[in-house]
């Protein structure tokens, strides 16, 4: 008999060694001149070896794949950048609580020239969508430190409040803050959305290049989909989804409005934008020392009626005669209300700040009944 | 490279760059894991986020004197992806490209019958063969005695190589 012969060969009990011994192990001298003799045994040790080397060799393959970005969040407390920002944005956290249309940036159909993913294009268009595929855009100037942009809204039946703010670039790599939430519409916290709620929450960090896709997921809503683009500059109108010189109907929109009173400027909001879309909705400018206007295309209790030609409104308040100037076109109507709230102030609040709300939640007292508000 | 030490102590202590650092360097490879270990590779992404989630948010658990952070995160991630095995429901079908796109983009039969084993298998063989962990780290890494590490991978070497020669039915993957 020979060590071929399988009668004679213990074949199953050394198995387990020369995997062993394939693994680098030293084996007892027994096992060992068995598997030297045993053409069975060596067939077995050789078919192991290959099937480590050929696992090896398929990795090998795939470690060069782009790493998705990772989500860090900060374990420590620092007064950030974007703490300090928001300590100068115009527009308050108690505005954002009460932003129905709460838009800072949102997605726009102007014309703007897309620089390709690797440029040197400086304004980072962010393009991101929920699980209900509406596209949603922000804009960040990568030329300047705590560029932070917000989105606060519904999305997919859900109420979400996202602040974004670029935190790094290098090259096409972008490393982006996010703090994000969201409830559902009609919960306490929906109610109260806005930068003071999401201000709390952790901020994370992702890291993700110019071209490719992020997607992050966020409690409560689901997949945000998020792709970034160069692009030469930031367009003039975010304020609305299809951005034209002409305002939509209903819409009144204001950029960046100077306010004078009998030919000497009283207020000043320089690069401050929004827009409201309907006649529920106003548009809030609060200049410092000088008080509160709500500006509507539908009549406010204690309103006047103000004539709107292009960039400019024209009323008269109390004998004195004031003129809003603007950086495009307000309304599509030549007749608008304003109504003007002297030495008004929001507690706790900043000054000078432009938003638009909803009538009935910030001045219900101006509501005039439902059929001088319908459309 | 980086000395565990060290790195354990900057992670621990908040440094999200050393931490990014340790990611760009250990994930691709433990993604590859993961893939192969769940057949579907956006579940590997989820699992390796989660893992580096996990790991930054409550970074406990890693003892240097036990073994390597290597194998501390490979043995984390493993969990993770049993943890994943067990919510899958056995009528769900399986992933789109599984195992086609080991065939299509690594053109290797073996890698085929890889993905015919059980999980259990796969990443104890993966974690051998492709990582190089030793049979000590191994038994750190799944919490199983040596011996239970040389017997273990014997079985899976056997099963692998039954389902490469032809010798053995699929077993399907699933757990």
């Amino acid at each position: 008999m020979t060590n071929d012969d399988p009668r004679n060969c213990p074949c199953d009990e050394t198995a387990e060694y020369v995997s062993s011994l394939a693994d680098g192990e030293t084996i007892p001298p027994t096992f060992a001149q068995h598997i030297g003799a045993c053409a069975a045994c060596q067939t077995r040790l050789t078919d192991y070896l290959a099937m480590g080397a050929e696992l090896r060799r398929v990795a090998s393959l795939e470690v060069d794949a782009p790493l998705p970005a990772l989500p860090i969040e900060k374990r420590r407390t620092t007064r950030s950048l974007w703490q300090k920002g928001l300590e100068t944005m115009r527009i308050p956290k108690f505005a954002f609580a009460l932003l129905i249309l709460a838009v800072v940036a949102l997605a726009s159909s102007l014309t703007m020239v897309k620089v390709g993913a690797h440029s040197s294009g400086s304004v980072l268009m962010l393009n991101f969508t929920g699980p209900d595929g509406n596209p949603h855009q922000c804009f960040f100037d990568t030329t300047k430190k705590d560029y932070p942009c917000g989105f606060f809204g519904p999305m997919a039946a859900t109420s979400v409040g996202f602040d974004f703010r670029t935190l790094a670039r290098n090259g096409d790599d972008i490393q982006l803050g996010l703090r994000s939430a969201a409830y559902p519409i009609g919960s306490p916290e929906a109610n109260h959305m806005g930068n003071a709620l999401v201000d709390n929450l952790p901020e994370v960090r992702y890291s993700f290049e110019v071209g490719q896709v992020l997607k992050i997921n966020v409690e409560g809503l689901g997949t945000l989909t998020i792709k970034g683009e160069w692009t030469d500059h930031v367009p003039t109108l975010i304020t609305d989804a299809q951005a034209q010189l002409d305002p939509k109907p209903d819409q009144v929109r204001i950029l960046s409005p100077l306010l004078l009173k009998d030919n000497q400027v009283i207020g000043d909001m320089a690069g401050g934008m929004t827009s409201d879309d309907d006649r529920s909705q106003a548009v809030w400018i609060n200049y410092a020392n000088v008080g509160r206007f709500l500006i509507s295309s539908a009549p406010m209790k204690g309103a006047v009626q103000a004539y709107a030609q292009l960039n400019r409104v024209s009323f008269q308040i109390d004998g004195e005669n004031y003129v809003l100037l603007t950086g495009a076109p307000v309304s599509r109507s030549e007749k608008i209300w304003v109504l003007y709230q002297p030495g008004f102030k929001l507690p706790n609040g900043p000054d000078n700040f432009i938003t638009s709300v909803d009538l009935k939640q910030i001045a219900p007292e101006a509501v005039l009944p439902q059929n001088s508000l319908g459309k | 490279m980086f000395d565990d030490r060290e790195l354990w102590k900057q992670i621990s202590a908040g440094d999200a760059g050393a931490f990014d650092a340790w990611y760009r360097e250990s994930a691709p490879r433990l993604r590859a894991f993961l893939s192969h270990l769940t057949g579907s590779e956006p579940a590997a992404d989820d699992l390796m986020q989660e893992t580096y989630t996990q790991i930054w948010r409550r970074p406990q658990g890693f003892d240097p004197d036990r073994g390597t952070l290597r194998g501390w995160l490979f043995g984390i991630a493993r969990k993770q992806a049993a943890e994943w095995w067990r919510r899958q429901r056995p009528s769900d079908p399986l992933p789109d490209d599984w195992p086609a796109r080991a065939i299509t983009e690594t053109n290797s039969v073996l890698a085929d019958a890889f993905k015919r084993l059980q999980p259990d298998e796969r990443a104890l063989l993966w974690l051998r063969e492709v990582e190089g962990h030793s049979y000590a780290e191994l038994a750190v890494i799944l919490d199983v005695p040596i011996g239970t590490v040389r017997s273990r991978l014997f079985a899976a070497r056997e099963a692998l190589r039954d389902v490469w020669h032809g010798a053995a039915p699929m077993k399907g993957g699933r757990s």
